[in-house]
């Protein structure tokens, strides 16, 4: 499909006259991917979500469909849906469009992924500081428990659900999936060490799926309109990768940084950050050039101008030396601005949200921030080029010296940073200057 | 049993074992801080990171491609662990120098030093600089942690250890982590003290210098300090210990890991209640009451430790053991001897060995513990609230201690309300009731000499080891108090 001509999907309700109220919903044809979902077997769901491709949207792209067919088949007792909705991200925010702006096709979407994993219960975990999204959401909520699209025998097909919103408490680590359950349960948000994984036992020791909301959001589409179309979007497998399970369907990416428009903008999946930047943000502000772009939230770490022609789709950012796709949320950053202070922001975000539990990434994110706060002083050494780009490998190596993920993300940055922009940091030290850009606020 | 290859070491394993383990068994140490066998696997320090792989049924060993955490990995038929390799110590020193960065250095003044995990660790896999050119994090020490811990916040290593015994053990949940990253500390809600009865325990498993025994605090270095295993005397149940004594004086007692006892822990009575032994009035030198020979009779010091009057051991054993024979010859089934609960097994086996072997028709019997007021049964609260049960039941300490062992996994049978102690301690006991008895003495004896509990050995249908003369009540069978059970002991040895 040529990205000129397309259509937005999920976005497609946004900016209408009441998008968030069930009547316009239903009007413009919301729940009919229910009804109908309703009348088929939930294993049909699941092969249905499996044939379209459909990859998380969170962030680490893992197969929606194969997912649920992990939870064990003959289990007694709750099965849970866990929403991910702790959008915490720098740049990132789409979840939080969608949710303010359409929150019955998300929850359209909770209710059928419920439906085809067979959880009686969906935990929906919010991040605190999205208030909007929370009385939207619940608004939705309690409309859909009026109109039997929640609650007992829904659309009178026998099936029973129950959604419960559940706000956090600011946390970076919350968004891990582990993490959420932790928080959920009511613990600190400490990742838990897998296997188990959260399919076996997740929250309250029971079988539990999480999922992102974009997912989500994709789900009624899927049902409506088959695996096929979901598949004319985006980029194919792969077929000398067999390992590559496809780029396909729409996705939102958030564009934020040094352009003229900055906005949430949806595509199909494989569009250059080039084209992104130039044709749907409006170009680099001010005339300038990009120097560096961070593909998919900061924890992906830096891509080069010379990079930007790069698809953003699962295995496009890989390909450069980022970390993956991610969320997809676009960060410019002009050629004007020191990737000192760059990188100096994003150590101190991680620093910050680091939960402590294992030793290099407590210490490694918070040393490292130390570091980049001594070079911006102008005091820095050569030699803390590599003590940086050690510490950046002590934290998170892809041989997994931590419990979760996330240490990979705080690594990420560190090491495009400095293998990419290796002569900014040197001839910034040697210079001796001290940075006059102040830090940014922390994030939570 | 499984066959593992540590560094090309090959050793039977128990397939519940994780690398740790494993390696132990073949005289390999992995370092670790956060992982106890006691207490969960939170696999976050990091420290025992190790290459581990498999043997395919080919013959060939595939590695993987990770480090992984020894504490949390599982073992199985060819699981082949490497500690040596140059990842594996490249990430041990990382780990190590990242510990280390915000930690003070003062070893100098800390109670830990010589018996410090941080130390030992950082001469063996660690490097000698740190590369911190900034100012290291500091905190305030909290002496207001426990009545008897204090924290020294700086040099802790967040292994988290003591927060998950307060929650996996003691029940009691007093420690926490509060606040996040490097940034983080244990604490203690405010008014909320870690004053549990085992609490103790936390500065045993603290691997660092953090959490201190305020009753040891600055009186001893360690490596001046002797070691001799003992017994706590304080109660029936016994708990293996270590005595860290110099220049015959005892500075702490510390818990000797023992399976068959109390496992890893002790209560804190146990644990500091030793300071009677350097009491003044303490009887430390024999004594004859009625000496043979009247020369020296009639001039005694009252005072016990009177060196001078003391009479040498020869003579009050050689006295004592004929007095003990011609009373036996006297009247043989008259001769009861009172066997203390809060003896060893040991102890009592021999002794009821040697009264046995003088003459068969002598009785042993059993001696109840008495004790004012009720007994006080550790957790409080927590995991199950076994105080609920053990507070209708005598015999506290012994729900206490199968409490632990159940946790521990040591048994799979709990405590529940229908059975509270299932059989370490059968309810139908005649126990006087203003006469609390802890019958550790017996159970320790039953365990020992390896009988199946859950078996009846005959002599009673429904418990072992008691035989059926011992039932009813004291105050109408006085004489038969307890007779039974020491004597099944005996009879089961083969000694009567």
């Amino acid at each position: 499909m040529n990205p000129t001509e397309f259509k937005p999907v999920l976005l497609g309700r946004v900016g209408k006259p009441d998008s968030q109220s069930l009547a316009t919903y239903r009007a413009d044809g919301g729940y009919e991917a229910l009804a109908k979902s309703l009348k088929m077997a939930n294993t049909e769901v699941i092969d249905l979500v499996k044939n379209s491709g459909l990859r998380g949207r969170g962030g680490a792209g893992f197969p929606t469909g194969l997912k649920w067919t992990f939870l064990p088949k003959d289990v007694q007792g709750p099965i849970y849906l866990c929403i991910n909705g702790d959008e915490s991200e720098p740049g990132t925010f789409n979840n939080r469009v969608l949710i303010e702006e359409d929150p019955h096709q998300v929850l359209e979407g909770i209710v059928i992924s419920s439906f085809a994993t067979r959880a009686t219960t969906a935990y929906f975990y919010l991040r605190y500081e999205y208030g909007r999204c929370y009385r939207a959401l619940q608004k939705a909520v309690d409309e859909m428990y009026a109109n039997n699209l929640l609650g007992k025998n829904i659309l009178g097909s026998g099936y029973d659900l129950d959604i419960y919103l559940h706000r956090g408490a600011c946390a970076y680590i919350c968004g891990e999936e582990t993490g959420l359950i932790e928080s959920l349960e009511g613990k600190r948000a400490w990742p838990r060490i897998k296997p188990p994984f959260p399919a076996i036992e997740g929250a309250f020791r029971r079988p539990t799926v999480v999922n992102n909301v974009e997912t989500m959001a994709c789900i009624p589409h899927i049902i409506n309109h088959g695996a096929e179309w979901f598949q004319s979007m985006g980029v194919p497998k792969d077929p000398n990768n067999p390992r590559d399970a496809g780029s396909y369907g729409p996705k939102l990416y958030c564009i934020s940084g040094h352009v003229n428009k900055p906005g949430l903008v949806e595509l199909p999946m494989g569009i250059s950050a080039r084209d992104l930047i130039d044709q749907h943000a409006g170009g680099v502000w001010k005339g300038r050039k990009a120097k560096a772009v961070i593909p998919g939230g900061l924890s992906m770490g830096f891509m080069t101008n010379a990079e930007l022609d790069t698809p953003l789709d699962f295995n496009g950012p890989g390909r450069v030396g980022c970390l993956g796709l991610g969320t997809a949320a676009v960060v410019v950053i002009d050629d004007q601005t020191s990737m000192v202070d760059v990188l100096y922001n994003a150590c101190r975000f991680f620093a910050h949200e680091s939960c402590g539990q294992c030793t290099p990434c407590r210490e490694g994110t918070a040393w490292s921030t130390k570091i980049l706060e001594r070079i911006r002083e102008g005091k820095g050494k050569l030699s803390d080029i590599d003590l940086l780009m050690e510490i950046a490998n002590s934290i998170g190596t892809i041989p997994g010296t931590t419990i979760c993920g996330l240490a990979d993300g705080a690594a990420w940055p560190i090491k495009t940073a400095i293998n990419k922009f290796r002569g900014e940091f040197e001839e910034y030290i040697k210079s001796g200057r001290r940075s006059e850009s102040l830090a940014l606020a922390g994030a939570h | 049993m499984v066959k593992v290859k540590v560094n090309d070491i090959e050793v039977d394993a128990d397939p519940k074992d994780n690398c740790i383990l494993a390696a132990r068994k073949a005289g390999i140490e992995i370092p670790h801080y956060c992982w106890h066998e006691s207490l969960s696997v939170v696999a976050s320090c990091r420290m025992c990171l190790v290459e581990v792989g498999e043997t395919k049924p080919d013959g060939t060993v595939a590695m993987g491609p990770k480090l992984v955490p020894g504490c949390q990995t599982p073992i199985k038929e060819g699981t082949i662990i490497r500690t040596d390799s140059s990842k594996v110590k490249t990430s041990q020193q990382m780990t190590l120098e990242l510990l280390l960065l915000n930690h003070p250095l003062d070893c100098s003044i800390c109670d830990q030093a010589g018996e410090c995990y941080l130390q030992d660790y950082t001469y063996k896999y660690g490097k000698a600089h740190s590369r911190l050119d900034e100012p290291k994090i500091q905190r305030e020490d909290k002496y207001h942690i426990g009545e008897q811990i204090a924290l020294f916040t700086d040099r802790c290593v967040m292994c988290t250890r003591c927060v998950r015994f307060t929650r996996e053990i003691s029940g009691t949940a007093e420690l926490q982590v509060v606040a996040r990253g490097s940034h983080e500390e244990i604490d203690v809600f405010p008014e909320t003290p870690c004053n549990n009865k085992l609490a103790g325990n936390v500065v045993d498993l603290c691997p660092v210098g953090a959490l201190c025994s305020k009753d040891f605090l600055y009186k001893k270095r360690v490596w001046w300090l002797k070691h001799a295993d003992s017994v706590c005397t304080g109660c029936s149940t016994g708990c293996s210990v270590q005595v860290d004594q110099n220049d015959n004086k005892v500075y702490r007692l510390r818990p000797r890991e023992n399976p068959q006892a109390q496992g890893h822990f002790m209560c804190d009575e146990g644990r500091f209640g030793f300071k009677y032994i350097h009491d003044e009035r303490r009887i430390k030198y024999p004594r004859l009451k009625n000496p043979p020979s009247s020369a020296n009779a009639t001039v005694r010091s009252t005072a016990p430790s009177d060196l001078s009057f003391a009479d040498p051991w020869p003579t009050v054993l050689a006295e004592a053991r004929k007095r003990i024979h011609s009373a036996i010859q006297n009247d043989p089934s008259g001769f009861v001897v009172v066997l203390s609960p809060f003896m060893t097994v040991e102890e009592a086996y021999l002794l009821a060995s040697y009264i046995k072997g003088i003459d068969a028709r002598t009785k042993l019997t059993l001696g109840p513990v008495p004790v004012v007021g009720s007994d006080d049964p550790a957790p409080l609260r927590g995991l199950g609230h076994p105080c609920r049960i053990a507070r209708k039941i005598l015999g506290q300490r012994l729900v206490r201690r199968r409490w632990i062992q159940h946790w521990l996994g040591q048994r799979e049978d709990r405590p529940s309300r229908r059975n509270p102690v299932a059989v370490d301690r059968p309810r139908h006991l005649p126990i006087p009731t203003e006469r609390t008895g802890r019958c550790g003495l017996r159970c320790r004896i039953v365990r020992r000499a390896g009988w199946n509990l859950r078996q009846p050995c005959g002599a009673s249908p429904k418990h072992p080891c008691i035989d059926s003369s011992s039932r009813g009540s004291p105050s109408r069978r006085p004489d038969s108090y307890g007779t039974g059970r020491a004597c099944g002991l005996v009879q089961r040895h083969g000694v009567a």
